[in-house]
């Protein structure tokens, strides 16, 4: 059944890309104060636990999705229910996303556009991208990464060359103690962005045979957790801590900042396009996890798929629309609610409950 | 074949849909730039004076009798309410993208700038580019009135003389609302903002006929800095404890330093320092925090009046000596000043006590305040002369004998 193949530096830019997504642009949260870094650091080693969990898992059933290994695992009626579950909640993460991405746009570059149009734009690109299938996504992102590099690197060079960054702002290290690192790791810097990395479980069937998944999408990981802790550690520096909090998109403010003898000054696009890259990039993932999930469960055949997206398409903006038109009450759900009843049982809970489930099986019924 | 030709026309009509622009576009001659806005207090009210460019007389090649700018003031509850109901006055709607320079009134800065800085980092069209400055001794719409020669644009010659002055003369420091929100915003530290004040007869500075003569009756210079305690104005620096200020938190990036000749002789002598770093350390010994400070200047003789000469090492040795102590005691003095008259910490001492003993502040934070007159402090200046300029010796001693 499965056709379509991505290889291993695909899925490694996959996993940057995914993982950058929102946390780059919305900034890993700041609420650890000067220290915040320490978070993402502590976070990257749990996510690099989850992500060995997830390959442990999709390595009872390789060539199947996780949607369908479920129903292997916890038989038919339970798996059903799971499945939908998954979908449902690949479904709810594409739309919140969408709902971050396209507020963020209307806050900064398009003030006067309807948020309907905004995400309406964003979910037709999403939607040829998933119609086109698995392959087309993982080669996208193949042409988008060095964009994304070029113009990260841009943003550090530009920043420590104006000398932006003062790195007193990091000291005393450690101001507050431990306790609050260690609230804000878990579960909000732990399940996001890197507990997210749940969705791969629907792209690992799709791996080119001779990929070694655990190795290339730690480094992944890792890559990323790096990544994060550079630009934690640079707006940290450039805003201080009391500042950073206050900010909506740290990212963009700090940019903003930028003149360098008066020529290099309004880089802004930079962390415009870089965002609508990573944002673009982050809902099509799971949007299609979601697509690929209801093509299965639901028996719906690949020659439909164009209904099947336009279908899904439309839903993902009236539910984008629903949650997220009042972006105060988005961003409260998604920071205090999400994480701790959404996030934690789907990343965490069922998938460690499922891997038991395989290992008795395997053990009974070898 | 019939299918491909409504293909490509639906693919023609999206692309007119794409080609239209932004959704909220506005065009150049639908917006009054705003360069430069100033904020005031009248009662309980703003009053808010906003500088807008007249396009035709930046752009255009031919000079018409017209002025570069225009100001509306329109007073309100609110800045935002205010700046809106400019328009009653204004022919177009107002942009605020390009502000180079905000000017708080004196007695408004009195009151507290923390409900004001709210407008000024939340409004999405500010960007966080432009500097900060208080009004010294009058409103601020007073000074948005002044005309300028040589750049046509007013807030444009404020932008460009605080940042040249900020690399050429020791007392002034560009301030940006990030440092101001910073400093605020810190336990151990306050924020300072450059101060601005009008020179000559501001009556003629409205007219025409202000840049027509070349020398200007009406004009404004940066001068001073304005110590805040928290979000109040408390006091300001002169242009000596400014330069103490700027040197002891490493701001100073060329300068010209004078001091008088010693025995009494008449004249004195100038460096032009190209260099000068300075390095604060803290230490908390048995409850008593004690800050020590460290001047580097690195300077050339620029202008010489006493009768010295100048190729003996031993005289250089002097002149460094003599400058040592005069940067010395311009640095305790600014300390003096802010410790025992504006009792504001402006210089980040707690900040840096903060940094090096987190226990003991945490102790003391709350305190501060009280605590902050007493600290003692240290400074230590060292000054290096690298060269003397085209000319070796002094020739004073030739001239008069």
């Amino acid at each position: 059944m499965v056709t379509e193949k991505i290889n291993g530096l695909q899925l490694f830019i996959m996993i940057l890309l995914l993982e950058l997504g929102s946390a780059v642009v919305l900034g890993f949260t700041f609420e650890a104060g000067n220290s915040s870094w320490l978070v993402i650091i502590m976070s990257t080693l749990g996510g690099i636990a989850l992500y060995v969990l997830y390959t442990h898992l999709s390595s009872y059933h390789p060539t199947l999705l996780l949607t369908q290994a479920v129903r292997k695992i916890a038989g038919p009626v339970i798996g059903f229910l799971i499945a939908i579950l998954y979908i449902g909640y690949f479904f709810y993460i594409a739309a919140r996303v969408l709902g971050d991405f396209s507020n963020l746009l209307q806050l900064t570059i398009l003030q006067g556009t309807p948020l309907l149009v905004v995400a309406g734009a964003f979910t037709l690109m999403v939607g040829i991208a998933s119609y086109l299938g698995v392959e087309v996504l993982a080669r996208t992102a193949e042409v988008l990464f060095p964009w994304v590099i070029v113009f990260g690197g841009l943003f550090l060079i530009f920043v420590y060359i104006d000398g932006l960054p003062d790195l007193r702002n990091l000291q005393p290290i450690l101001d507050k103690g431990w306790k609050p690192i260690i609230d804000t790791t878990f579960p909000q810097g732990l399940t996001f962005p890197f507990g997210e990395l749940i969705v791969f479980l629907m792209f690992f069937p799709y791996l080119a045979g001779s990929t070694n998944k655990t190795r290339i999408g730690i480094m992944g990981v890792i890559m990323s957790g790096i990544i994060l802790t550079i630009t934690q550690v640079t707006i940290l520096a450039v805003h201080g801590a009391e500042t950073a909090k206050l900010l909506t998109i740290p990212l963009l403010e700090t940019i903003s900042l930028v003149n360098i003898q008066d020529i290099i000054q309004r880089m802004d696009p930079l962390v415009i396009i870089t965002m609508i890259v990573l944002g673009f990039f982050k809902i099509a993932l799971f949007f299609h996890a979601a697509i690929l999930g209801m093509h299965e469960t639901f028996l719906i055949p690949r020659s439909k798929r164009i209904w099947l997206v336009s279908g899904a398409g439309i839903i993902l903006i009236i539910i984008t629309y629903m949650i997220s038109h009042d972006y105060v009450r988005h961003i409260f759900v998604g920071l205090e609610i999400v994480p701790m009843y959404v996030h934690v049982p789907l990343q965490i809970i069922l998938p460690v409950l499922l891997i038991g489930i395989a290992f008795l099986r395997h053990k009974i019924n070898p | 074949m019939k299918r491909t030709i409504l293909l490509k026309l639906a693919l023609l009509s999206l692309c007119a849909l794409l080609l239209t622009g932004c959704w909220s576009k506005r065009e150049l001659n639908e917006i009054g730039i705003v360069t430069a806005i100033g904020i005031d207090r009248q009662e309980e009210q703003y009053k808010v004076t906003v500088q807008v460019i007249n396009p035709s007389e930046v752009a255009s090649k031919e000079m018409t009798t017209r002025t570069a700018v225009s100001t509306y003031t329109a007073v309100g509850n609110s800045i935002f309410e205010t700046i809106r109901k400019l328009m009653t006055l204004a022919p177009r709607r107002v942009y605020l993208s390009h502000v180079r320079e905000i000017v708080l009134g004196e007695e408004m800065a009195k009151e507290g700038i923390g409900k004001t800085l709210d407008f000024l980092s939340r409004d999405h069209e500010m960007r966080t580019d432009f500097h900060l400055t208080v009004a010294q001794g009058v409103e601020a719409e007073e000074l948005m009135k002044i005309l300028t020669p040589l750049e046509r644009i007013p807030a444009e010659k404020a932008f460009s003389s605080i940042k040249s002055g900020e690399d050429s003369w020791a007392p002034i420091e560009a301030v940006k609302i990030s440092d101001v929100l910073n400093a605020m915003l810190s336990e151990g530290n306050n924020p300072t903002l450059s101060g601005i004040r009008i020179i000559g007869n501001p009556e003629q500075g409205n007219q025409l006929t202000n840049v027509e003569q070349v020398d200007s009756p009406a004009n404004f210079a940066i001068d001073g800095l304005a110590v805040f305690r928290k979000d109040h104005l408390v006091g300001w620096l002169n242009e000596n404890q400014s330069k103490g200020y700027n040197y002891i938190t490493d701001n100073v990036k060329n300068t010209a330093e004078y001091a008088p000749c010693e025995n009494d002789e008449k004249g004195g002598i100038t460096l032009e320092v190209f260099d000068s770093t300075s390095k604060l350390k803290a230490a908390v010994t048995s409850n008593q925090p004690r800050i020590s400070i460290n001047i580097e200047l690195e300077a050339g003789i620029a202008e010489v009046e006493c009768p010295l000469d100048l190729s003996k090492t031993a005289t250089i040795r002097q002149v460094e000596k003599q400058f040592e102590e005069h940067v010395t005691t311009l640095a305790k003095r600014t300390i003096q000043v802010l410790q025992q008259d504006l009792q504001s910490d402006v210089l980040g001492f707690g900040d840096l006590i903060h940094r090096e003993d987190k226990t003991y502040w945490k102790s003391i934070k709350h305190e501060w305040d009280n605590i902050f007159p007493e600290v003692e402090t240290e400074v230590k200046t060292t000054v290096k002369i690298k060269r003397t300029g085209t000319i070796v010796d002094s020739y004073q001693k030739d001239v008069e004998g």
